[in-house]
């Protein structure tokens, strides 16, 4: 290993000094950060740990148990290998036994075998079920994959993301409601995804079988005893509301519920909370689904959405095909956008916007997929995607839109950011040939130079708001400026909406 | 028990003797050994090869010359697995950082000494100051000559978990996916980029998630094998990597 030297670079992301190549390129001390954060976050309580698989080998002599996957509210879960077969599999031990209770048992394998009976790609299987070693056991199929908790807790997801995952789950929750079942738990911790991507629901009706084993544990007595409580009403966070005032009535409408909390979760990154903000409000994401979340997220199951069927069709209608924002356009207009004869010099770049305009197409500039956006503004709204510094200003008069961007020892150079800039949808990227504005008749909006009546500032590629240092008034009488703060980075994405009356 | 490698596994408690990393036992067993036992001295000599770096840089920072920094390194080396009695001189035996340092510190007081008797005996040998050594001088007004020991030590720990992560990957045929997807150790990177090496690794968006996650998680193990194999009790693992983390910090 070579000598490792004082740092010639810094770490850009924490400005520790750099070694020599020893660790790939990779800043150290960010790799021991990341990897440290990881691990105290995902502490596990320390509770009854869970056994160690050698004790209970014993009472499956068919399994090679391998290791113990994790913990759920409901049971261990163990990676396992049949051996027959030569497959993996996934052991669940569920709550000890009632020996001998013959209502109890019987109850149980008709819940495991209604369970068997679900048979679709995006359920988890059950192999088999039944008593062993004073537990009751549960034999699935081996998911190998995370669950969408252990993403949550490391990565945001983009809305695309978000909503790739809802057409596969509302297949597998109308299968089952179709016959009968309802999940009762659906959260982040019983959605799997597998390394190929697919999603994967896991534990149905694990709930209602847990609460029937609790419950028949006290003989004779109907109401639902302490410990099934989390089993019968779910998850709480997830759990749709009747499952805790009316748990009899509880039906495949719950099920929507949990969903929605899943949905609203995986967009915004949050759990609805008593104001239930609009997902929009959060993220930039179609306001018509903003629709879909709170009618999922009704409290009355009167008025979610009666089937999952219909959250999957609207989202459908909602959504292009994820990954590709042009799909839905012909050939020829994609043509235009994404290659032009010869070198872009010659087109100027007012024959190339025209042609863009004229298209009417939402530009795709490098990795920036518009893929959800608002539909184009109302005409008294101005919604500019930038990455932005305090150093910029964004400035419009008469029915041009530019930017200034300061650089040392330039003051008010009118060059103009040098950043990829969407109006209202529509990409600009200024010119350094002097034409670096945007006519107006390209967005929706007619308001002349006049003060708005807000502007806000959203940092998009992160959490939190950063603001503007004060509401702009048109200076000089016929351009307004806005002036962004100093805490305002250039290497995040910001929307600023300018609204006037 | 299954003959495949497993890393350490969150529901089991820390286990003495893991079947998984060799690493994870080598300075329990050098600290637990009987005076010279041939397993303590293969895994001090496994340890010392590992750890080579922090203590070059050590003398480094405090000779300020490089060649005769390396030149100690290497007698001192000599001598803690020669089993003299530099290697019972340090007390320190719950870290191996700890436990090397003031090894090397004690060689380099005994060694300064004879130097000191061989200058008053004549025979004085000048150090130049080339420009290495220029360089070397003002890192040194930088650094304390500890301080630099224990961020070499980091550096040498992480060094050696990612290299491990890489020949893993190596071996299953995933070495483009590894460098690919090593930036995102340190970090969430963009999404544009994420597509971006999705589309170059042959994924789909989600499996890549998973990939990606299972990347840092292995990492991760493998971080902590790394340094829990210098520790004699596992529990340390945690407080161990703080201090690093510290060492690293200017």
């Amino acid at each position: 290993m070579s000598e490792s030297t004082s740092a010639a670079t810094a770490c850009p992301k924490c400005g520790a000094a750099l070694p020599s190549d020893a660790t790939a390129g990779l800043c150290p001390r960010c790799l021991l950060a990341e990897a440290m954060a990881a691990t105290q976050g995902a502490a596990e309580p320390a509770a009854q740990p869970p056994l160690p698989p050698e004790q209970i080998a014993p009472h499956f002599p068919q399994l090679e148990i391998l290791e113990c996957l994790g913990r759920g509210g409901m049971g261990v879960v163990y990676k396992a290998r049949q051996k027959s077969l030569n497959r993996f599999v996934a052991l669940k031990l569920l709550a000890p036994e009632r020996g001998g209770d013959a209502k109890f048992a019987d109850r149980f394998v008709r819940e495991a075998q209604a369970l068997a009976a679900l048979n679709h790609p995006n359920i988890v299987t059950i192999h088999d079920f039944g008593p062993a070693g004073g537990y009751y056991y549960l034999l699935m199929e081996f998911v190998d994959g995370v669950n969408l908790r252990q993403l949550l807790q490391t990565r945001k997801f983009t809305p695309a993301e978000a909503l790739a995952i809802v057409p596969p789950l509302c297949d597998a929750l109308q299968y089952a409601h179709d016959r009968g079942i309802v999940h009762r738990d659906i959260k982040p911790e019983n959605l799997l995804l597998d390394k190929d991507g697919r999603v994967k629901v896991a534990d149905f009706g694990i709930a209602k079988m847990f609460g029937a084993m609790l419950a028949s544990g006290t003989a004779g007595e109907p109401a639902v005893p302490e410990g099934a409580t989390q089993a019968a009403v779910g998850t709480p966070g997830y759990s749709a509301p009747e499952q805790k005032t009316d748990p009899q009535r509880v039906d495949s409408r719950a099920d929507v519920y949990s969903l929605g909390v899943v949905l609203y979760e995986l967009l915004t990154g949050e759990r609805p909370n008593g104001r239930l903000e609009p997902p929009s409000k959060k993220v930039q994401i179609d306001v018509r689904l903003d629709e879909v979340v709170l009618r999922a997220l009704e409290g009355d199951p009167e008025l979610r959405f009666q089937q999952v069927s219909e959250v999957k069709t609207m989202v459908e209608t909602i959504v292009r095909p994820p990954g590709n924002p042009l799909s839905g356009l012909p050939a020829a207009d994609v043509a235009i956008i994404t290659h032009r004869k010869g070198k872009p010099k010659n087109m100027t770049s007012t024959k190339i916007k025209m042609a863009l305009l004229s298209a009417g197409v939402l530009l795709v500039a490098g990795a920036l997929a518009i893929a959800f956006l608002s539909p184009a503004g109302t005409k008294k709204t101005i919604t500019i995607k930038a990455y932005i510094d305090g150093r910029d200003t964004l400035k419009i008069q008469g029915k041009k839109v530019w930017w200034e961007h300061e650089e040392a020892g330039f003051p008010g150079d009118p060059k103009g950011g040098n950043h990829p800039t969407f109006i209202n949808g529509m990409a600009w990227r200024p010119q350094w040939d002097g034409t670096n504005s945007i006519p107006f008749e390209a967005l929706t909006s007619l308001f002349g130079p006049k003060s708005p009546s807000q502007v806000t500032l959203t940092k998009l590629s992160g959490r939190g708001v950063a603001a503007i240092s004060e509401l702009p008034t048109p200076a000089n009488s016929n351009t307004l400026a806005l002036f962004f703060n100093d805490e305002v980075g250039g290497a995040d994405l910001y929307e600023v909406r300018i609204q006037w009356k | 028990m299954n003959a495949e490698p497993t890393a350490p596994l969150p529901c089991h408690p820390p286990q003495g003797t893991s079947v998984g990393d060799f690493r994870t036992t080598r300075w329990t067993q050098v600290s637990r050994a009987k005076a010279d036992s041939p397993e303590g001295r293969c895994a001090l000599a496994e340890l010392c090869n590992a750890y080579y770096e922090p203590v070059a840089t050590f003398l480094r920072y405090n000779l300020r010359d490089a060649d005769a920094a390396r030149d100690l390194a290497h007698d001192f080396f000599a001598q803690m697995l020669a089993g003299g009695a530099i290697a019972h001189a340090a007390p320190e035996r719950g870290r191996f950082r700890s436990y090397l340092l003031g090894a090397v510190k004690h060689y380099l007081s005994h060694h300064r000494e004879a130097l000191g008797r061989s200058k008053r005996g004549g025979g004085v040998e000048h150090l130049s100051l080339n420009k290495t050594e220029a360089r070397l001088v003002s890192d040194a007004g930088v650094l304390a000559p500890d301080a630099a020991f224990d961020r070499q030590w980091a550096l040498t720990v992480v060094a050696h978990a990612l290299a491990a992560l890489r020949r893993e990957c190596v071996a299953e045929g995933r070495a483009d996916f590894f460098e690919r997807a090593k930036p995102w150790l340190t970090g969430d990177a963009g999404r544009g980029e994420q597509a971006a090496l999705a589309a170059g690794c042959e994924m789909n968006a989600n499996a890549l998630k998973v990939a990606v996650h299972r990347l840092k998680r292995r990492f991760r193990q493998l971080l902590k094998a790394e340094v829990a194999g210098t520790l004699d009790d596992p529990a340390l693992v945690e407080a161990e990597m703080r201090a690093l983390f510290a060492a690293l910090g200017s």
